[in-house]
């Protein structure tokens, strides 16, 4: 039997629900595994020791999820950073854009739909100067993003490491599985997500919408465009962006749109809003994403 | 010498590599709308068609390591664990 522990730091529980979608799987993974320790799911407050596998979920926000981190780490063989958030930040590293006073600030004393108060002083953590993806806090022996990692990627994932061997999933980006056509058609307006009515059967980027299919690591079957909204990057960079120096999301979404549209790249930048939330969303708080001598994330985060 | 694979079930047929490549080593096979390598022999591995194509549909092998850009030993460490 292979004692597997799931940890959950700064996070949504999302990526524990990833696990459970397997449904009746579940019970196949369950046959050579041992849940030992699962906070969302099970009574047990401690974590044991002799895990075999540890699935670590969530960011280090606060002075706790680093303690447990490092404990679970201490404990594990194999550490997975399992989600987004554990492997470049996720959404939980758009706190970056804040200081931690403001972050809260807003939940105790300027929200207008609760009633100011002092910031507690006891028992609530400390939180830390600024998020970190638990990938870069503590020695990762597999990193597995996905917001959350879809359910038959968990089971043919998690099936071969439990009996030892490497799992074999594809690595592509988001445009490898949608079915809307790339087509070069001049425009000189990129617009809004919510404006307008895009073509279903044409690409978001040839219509002017910012798209992050191509600059993401796919494997979601494109279920967003393929719902006719565009990609918000969710599964983290493509490979090939996250391999070379001089390659960040931003610029591949700058080039692309200019290469699609004949747009200069200039008035693509201009054009381009709200870069925190919708180009570096998901990897704002990686420190790979962050040490790209391209990368704008030294601008927006406030530390 | 290099060589190029094309995944067609990824390649989405934008033509982008076709334009991009300094040595017109892609063509576009009209009939399938796919690109295909019709001059490999040209390349000269600046891999400037990975960084066009959208879904990441070509693979180049025997590539001399030294041609490529540098290269982080911590990232590339973090890339051979991303499953």
């Amino acid at each position: 039997m292979v004692n597997i522990a799931l940890e959950l730091l700064a996070s949504c529980t999302g990526c524990e629900i990833s696990i459970l979608d397997l449904h009746e799987e579940l019970i196949d993974v369950l046959e050579q595994a041992d849940l030992v320790y699962a906070p969302i799911l099970m009574d047990v407050k401690e974590i044991p020791e002799n895990i075999d596998i540890a699935i670590v979920s969530g960011s280090v926000r606060n002075e706790e999820n680093k303690e447990r981190l490092e404990e679970i780490r201490e404990k594990a063989n194999t550490v997975i950073a399992y989600g987004t958030c554990a492997c470049y930040g996720g959404i939980t590293c758009m706190a970056d854009l804040y200081s931690p006073e403001d972050v809260s600030d807003r939940s105790f004393k300027d929200n207008p739909s609760t009633e100011s108060a002092a910031e507690p002083s006891e028992v609530v953590p400390k939180l830390l100067p600024i998020v970190h993806p638990a990938g870069d806090m503590a020695l990762i022996d597999y990193y597995l993003p996905g917001c959350p990692p879809k359910e038959y990627l968990v089971k043919d994932i998690l099936v071969p490491l439990i009996n030892g061997e490497e799992p074999v999933v594809p690595k592509k980006s988001v445009c490898a599985d949608c079915e809307r056509t790339m087509e070069h058609i001049e425009f000189d307006k990129i617009h809004r997500r919510v404006e307008g009515n895009p073509d279903p059967d044409l690409c978001f980027l040839s219509q002017g919408y910012i798209c992050m299919g191509s600059a993401t690591l796919g494997r979601c079957g494109a279920l967003c465009s393929s719902a006719g909204v565009p990609c918000h990057g969710c599964g983290g960079p493509s490979l090939d962006i996250l391999r070379e120096p001089n390659h960040d999301v931003y610029n591949c979404i700058v080039n692309r749109i200019a290469h699609l549209s004949k747009m200069p790249h200039k008035d693509v930048e201009k054009q381009i809003y709200d870069i925190g939330h919708i180009i570096y969303g998901f990897v704002i708080g990686s420190t790979i994403m962050e040490n790209k001598k391209v990368s704008l994330i030294p601008q927006l985060i406030k530390k | 010498m290099v060589e190029i694979e094309i995944d067609e079930n990824a390649c989405v047929g934008c033509g982008s590599c076709v334009d991009d490549c300094p040595n017109d080593v892609y063509e576009m096979d009209e009939a399938k709308n796919k690109t295909k390598v019709v001059n490999a022999d040209d390349c000269m591995a600046c891999l400037s068609c990975h960084e066009i194509c959208p879904a990441e549909a070509m693979e180049h092998k025997n590539i001399h390591v030294a041609k490529r850009l540098y290269i982080d030993r911590r990232v590339n460490d973090i890339l051979n664990k991303i499953i």
